[in-house]
């Protein structure tokens, strides 16, 4: 909220506000998947394993973000790290749950490296527009 | 820029042609909430008169991302050209962040008499909204409980009362 960019300045304002109602409410479903039956357990298990190897990717800064943090406009991502774990630990704990011991995923989409995943992705969100070329509605 | 205590009769112009704008711009509802006005959500937030016919209106989104946005612009500047003003801008300010205590007292019972429970408490009074009581807008019991976090819009929680089994929306304090 301190950006020296008055627009994210004015977004962040908003944003905190409103990250309190989602933070509170993905808690409580960790919570209520964690402790309620052993499929519900199960399936959360999971899904932690499956989403963690990309919270590495959340908090590294590149070169344009380090521009932005270096005028004051944001914040480095790195430095943020320590409050994710804190606070995602906390509901960890509560819901007895671990953070998976798992490899970080490869990445590197930001750098333009991307997985075979990309190719089925963007085919998917063309395939209306070349079915029809030139269509607006 | 607009003090964040102010309440939207502080906003409208003493001036009466700008006044004449501001009253038009008020007449638009909330297209999710029809009986609610821009001016009872305290979503419209000033008016401005750039020449004989141009008009300038600022409003803030409730939530971030709200989808009602557009459709408002829309009629705020519909409204205006009926009223013959032929250029309107429509601005989206998004400092200071709307809060539901610019909601008007009109609007929240308005709200209530519509089936949706208004926001108990104020956002000034500081973080710890949760545990005042929400009254059922059907038979007003006190006995209510949270469903659902976020309900039919980002701005509502699901409730049901125990008292008369209805379930209903509930205007989160934000």
């Amino acid at each position: 909220m301190s950006s020296t960019d008055a627009t994210l300045a004015a977004i962040s304002a908003k944003a905190v506000k409103e990250v309190d109602y989602h933070r509170d409410h993905s808690a409580q479903w960790i919570l209520r998947l964690a402790g309620g039956t052993e499929e519900s357990r199960r399936r959360i298990t999971r899904a932690l394993e499956l989403t963690w190897p990309y919270v590495g990717e959340l908090f590294e800064d590149d070169d344009d973000v380090r521009a932005l943090a270096g005028s004051g406009a944001a914040v480095l991502p790195s430095s943020l790290r320590g409050n994710f774990d804190a606070g995602i630990g906390a509901v960890l704990r509560e819901a007895e749950l671990e953070a998976p011991q798992v490899p970080a995923a490869p990445g590197g989409g930001r750098r333009g490296q991307h997985s075979e995943h990309l190719g089925y992705l963007l085919a998917e969100m063309q395939v209306l527009a070349r079915e029809h070329p030139g269509a607006s509605w | 820029m607009t003090d964040r205590n102010s309440s939207v009769t502080d906003l409208r112009p003493a001036d009466p042609a700008a006044g004449r704008v501001w009253d038009i711009a008020a007449t638009v509802c909330d297209p999710e909430i029809p009986v609610l006005t821009i001016e009872d959500l305290g979503v419209l937030r000033g008016v401005e008169l750039t020449g004989p016919d141009a008009v300038t209106v600022a409003v803030t989104p409730t939530y971030s991302g709200c989808p009602a946005m557009d459709a408002i612009r829309q009629d705020v500047t519909a409204a205006l050209n009926t009223a013959g003003y032929g250029r309107v801008r429509v601005d989206l300010v998004l400092a200071p962040a709307w809060t539901t205590d610019w909601m008007s007292e009109a609007g929240k019972a308005k709200l209530n008499a519509y089936g949706i429970a208004p926001p108990t408490g104020r956002a000034a009074a500081g973080p710890v909204r949760l545990g005042l009581s929400v009254k059922c807008p059907q038979c007003s019991s006190l006995n209510t409980r949270e469903l659902t976090r976020f309900g039919s819009t980002s701005c509502k929680a699901l409730y049901v009362c125990s008292d008369c089994s209805e379930p209903f929306d509930y205007f989160k304090v934000l």
